[in-house]
């Protein structure tokens, strides 16, 4: 019996010795040229309109192409689908010059006149695109999206010729270029092949019938498995395009993620788990990346309920933290202290520290606004959506501030869905947010806090900074008196203390030191087309846990 | 026997209605809904969404076209996939889970009731207590504690399998064991005591006393008495292991139904929650009839009543 099973083990063991593959995944993606890529998770949409998350804009990223391009360096426009462009002395008229050799992947010629359409689908009210409202500075956008125009020749976009776009604004908006970055044309044919030009989840963006204009043609998608691209032939670049295809794997849980990297199976990482930052920096530095994010992380308060309508008390527990304690301590993933809602790395605008940590001061503060030695300071609740590191950060500022003040706070984590009704309903007193800006400009951050915002939970609401937000800077062509505008908007949002800023986000992610072209950069935008994978570079096919 | 299939089949029915209603009306008792998002979006374009998906309209209107399409078998629209309909999602995605489920299954089959029958007839001996330790030491091991564990051995460090995917027939192997071997050791206790109080019963002794062989006794009169709580059990341990198992799916990313029936309800997917809860209810029911059948079958002292 004991021998019997001996043998059926000895046979299992053999055969799945002999078995294993002679190469890793991403030996094979280096010799043929495939990129494997950990995208977090299952991309929900892939139709550029529909799209609103990061995992789901990397995926359009490979298929489509607007009329310019981020630099992955220098995150600077560059010309892309347009060779050129130029823009009027008021800033209001932006004239982009569409490339000849701009082709579908079809074979069909991009022209001005696709760009047209895909604005009038992104606008259709029909349509319902969450994205809609990043085109409201375009002259009638918002008009037409609200079904208050029906007319769209009306709205702010003109094709005269083929190969000239013009689209024409209400107000300067100098970071418009970010804004048409992500704006890619769309194949009329293909749309109203499967649908009307509003109608939603048509199936024009499955492999065989998506028609696009990227670097990357739509190979296969299998939910939950993997999105695979290949290169497109018609692409105008496509002589410069070093990659022969790229494979997405939706993989959702971070552990799981760095297992299959480890075990050569992805060149690229999503993120990573905390608990391997340590042994990535030790034992393969070469692997571990970490950069800043253009994000910021949170808290708000509602104004709207005592004791936080008073600003001496949310400006107290704001001084009351200690920031770098939490960033070092807590988090460890290189985070930076944030004393502003911007983030520093925003080019010409720089708002710097808005206030310092101080506890005397704080304890000054709240004493003033009558809880001296935080005596008959009500029980606090703060609230975070829930997640392992939410809960970290808030248990950490609750001992601070019953350290430091002398006030209790208990802490409540609820599901996200549960957790957006409460803040809309502003159901809560303290409450964990993050934003991160899309574009290059402190307007991505600022404008979530002015009164009639959507975004805004906190009930505040000051008409100095509306003023400064929405209506003087959008009008300053300057770009220099634009942002003392906005910075004096901000010191305005700090002072007040709607919102206290704990850090400013990082990104820690892992790629093998074969992938070339692909950088940390602040809005996580990698073109696809700067990217190639380089064998002999490559290090070990799997990674060893050694100490 | 046939009166008992008909009578049962059409029991079903008001069963599937019950549980479709109620899914229904308690999936929308959840606050927040499918759009909702950590950004919020604009007012204008949430009801265009809204009004698109039909549920802008009142609750008893949706309720009554929900159930419109459901006896056309269509489960409608996914919200999170809006490509992609409830029904085919489930297409894709049950093939891989029923696979890994039988192949869990098999595992279980294999380990859990030879182990228990063994301890049965060797029992308080140390062929009966040491498996036994192992099966409760199985029992209480979690999968998500299990699968890295296995990854780590057989992935990690002897490197003949992938830690992850769902692509060779390797892929199956670490997924079936994590699966298979808490089940192996819950029928392997399940096994033991339905055997141990056959053995014990009079007409066992009637039979040993007549002297038949023991091999005779245990697999002509014992086993098909014994494994009748097996095999009540096995009705929802199928549609159970057919129907995906999130943890497991998330640990070895498998592309499996496991991952939407959890999902869904985070993301407010409506029709995918119903979708799933409808589906999972159809396997668990027809399983139960099936072994009903087989526990008549093999059992003389129940009846189709």
């Amino acid at each position: 019996m004991r021998i019997c099973g001996l043998i059926v083990f000895l046979c299992g063991a053999a055969l799945l010795s002999g078995c294993h593959r002679p190469l890793t995944p991403v030996q094979e993606g280096n010799r043929d040229g495939i990129l494997l890529l950990g995208n977090g998770t299952e991309p929900s949409e892939i139709d550029p309109h529909l799209t609103l998350w990061d995992t789901d804009a990397h995926i359009v990223g490979a298929l489509f192409e607007g009329l310019v391009l981020l630099d992955p360096v220098t995150m600077q426009p560059v010309p892309a689908t347009a060779d050129s462009w130029t823009v009027s002395p008021d800033g209001l008229v932006y004239t982009f010059h569409i490339r000849t050799t701009a082709r579908w992947s079809n074979g069909d010629p991009v022209t001005a006149g696709d760009f047209v359409y895909a604005e009038r689908r992104v606008l259709s009210p029909g349509l319902g695109s969450e994205q809609a409202f990043l085109h409201y500075a375009v002259k009638n956008a918002q008009a037409f999206n609200e079904g208050k125009l029906t007319d769209f020749s009306q709205v702010g976009y003109a094709a005269p010729d083929p190969h000239t776009f013009v689209i024409t604004l209400i107000h300067p908006v100098p970071y418009f270029l970010y804004l048409v970055a992500g704006d890619p044309p769309i194949h009329q044919a293909t749309i109203e092949k499967f649908g009307a030009i509003d109608e939603r989840g048509t199936r024009w963006t499955l492999p065989g019938n998506m028609v696009g204009n990227g670097p990357f043609l739509l190979k296969t998608w299998r939910v939950n498995e993997v999105l695979e691209v290949a290169k497109n032939p018609y692409y105008w670049d496509a002589a410069n395009v070093h990659l022969n295809g790229i494979k997405f794997f939706p993989i959702e849980s971070d552990e799981t993620e760095e297992r299959a990297f480890r075990s050569g199976q992805l060149h690229v990482t999503a993120t990573m788990p905390l608990s391997k930052i340590n042994f990535y920096r030790k034992v393969y530095p070469d692997y571990f990346h970490n950069g800043p994010l253009l994000a910021t992380y949170y808290y708000e308060f509602n104004v709207t309920r005592p004791p936080f309508d008073k600003a001496d008390v949310r400006r107290a527990l704001a001084m009351a933290i200690d920031r770098e304690a939490i960033v070092k301590t807590v988090t460890r993933g290189g985070q930076i202290p944030a004393y502003s809602l911007t983030p520093p790395h925003m080019g010409a605008y720089s708002v710097g520290p808005t206030f310092t940590e101080d506890v005397a001061e704080a304890r000054r503060l709240l004493a003033q606004a009558g809880y001296p030695d935080g005596r008959g300071f009500p029980k606090v609740e703060l609230i975070y959506n829930t997640s392992e590191g939410h809960r970290v950060i808030a248990e950490a500022i609750q001992q601070m501030w019953k350290k430091n003040l002398n006030i209790d706070v208990s802490l409540f984590n609820q599901e996200t869905k549960v957790y957006m009704e409460t803040l809309k309903s502003k159901n809560y007193q303290v409450a964990r947010l993050g934003g991160g800006g899309g574009y290059f400009d402190p307007d991505a951050f600022l404008e979530d806090f002015t009164t009639s915002n959507e975004s805004n939970f906190t009930g505040w609401s000051n008409a100095q900074y509306d003023d400064l937000v929405l209506k003087q800077a959008p009008y300053t062509l300057d770009p220099t008196a634009r942002y003392a505008l906005l910075r004096k908007a901000e010191q305005i949002l700090i002072g007040d203390m709607p919102i206290m800023p704990i850090y400013y986000y990082t990104r820690s992610v892992l790629w093998r030191p074969e992938v070339k072209g692909w950088y940390l950069n602040l809005l996580e935008d990698h073109p696809y087309k700067y990217v190639w994978l380089d064998p002999t570079a490559a290090g070990p096919a799997k990674l060893e846990r050694k100490q | 026997m046939i009166k008992f299939l008909v009578r049962r089949f059409l029991e079903i029915i008001p069963v599937l209605f019950i549980v479709a209603t109620l899914s229904f009306f308690m999936v929308r008792l959840a606050p927040g809904g499918p759009f909702s998002k950590e950004r919020a979006i604009p007012k204008a374009v949430l009801a265009n969404i809204e009004r698109h998906y039909g549920l802008d309209q009142p609750l008893p209107v949706q309720y009554v076209r929900y159930m419109g399409h459901l006896l056309r078998g269509d489960l409608g629209p996914s919200y999170k996939y809006p490509t992609r309909t409830v029904n085919e999602l489930i297409a894709q995605a049950f093939p891989v889970s029923a696979e890994l489920g039988l192949w869990g299954l098999g595992v279980a089959l294999l380990f859990g009731i030879p182990v228990g029958l063994v301890s049965a007839l060797r029992v308080n001996t140390p062929a009966d207590y040491i498996p036994m330790s192992f099966a409760l030491f199985g029992m209480c091991l979690p999968s998500f504690v299990l699968g890295p564990m296995l990854i780590f051995v057989f992935a990690m460090t002897l490197g003949w399998v992938d830690s992850s995917g769902w692509y060779n027939w390797t892929d199956r192997i670490l997924p079936a064991l994590t699966l298979g071997i808490g089940g192996a050791a819950g029928l392997a206790r399940m096994t033991r005591s339905g055997m141990l109080e056959i053995l014990s019963q009079d007409y066992i002794r009637t039979a040993r006393a007549k002297g038949v062989p023991e091999y005779l006794i245990v697999l002509r009169h014992a086993l098909r008495s014994g494994l009748t709580p097996v095999l009540s059990m096995m009705g929802p341990l199928l549609a159970d292991v057919l129907t995906g198992s999130f943890v497991v799916e998330l640990i070895f990313q498998i592309p499996g139904l496991g991952r939407f029936f959890v999902n869904a309800a985070f993301n407010r997917d409506y029709t995918m929650v119903l979708g799933s809860v409808l589906f999972y209810a159809v396997l668990l029911l027809i399983f139960n009839l099936i072994f009903d059948v087989i526990l008549v079958a093999i059992n003389p002292r129940l009846k189709y009543e």
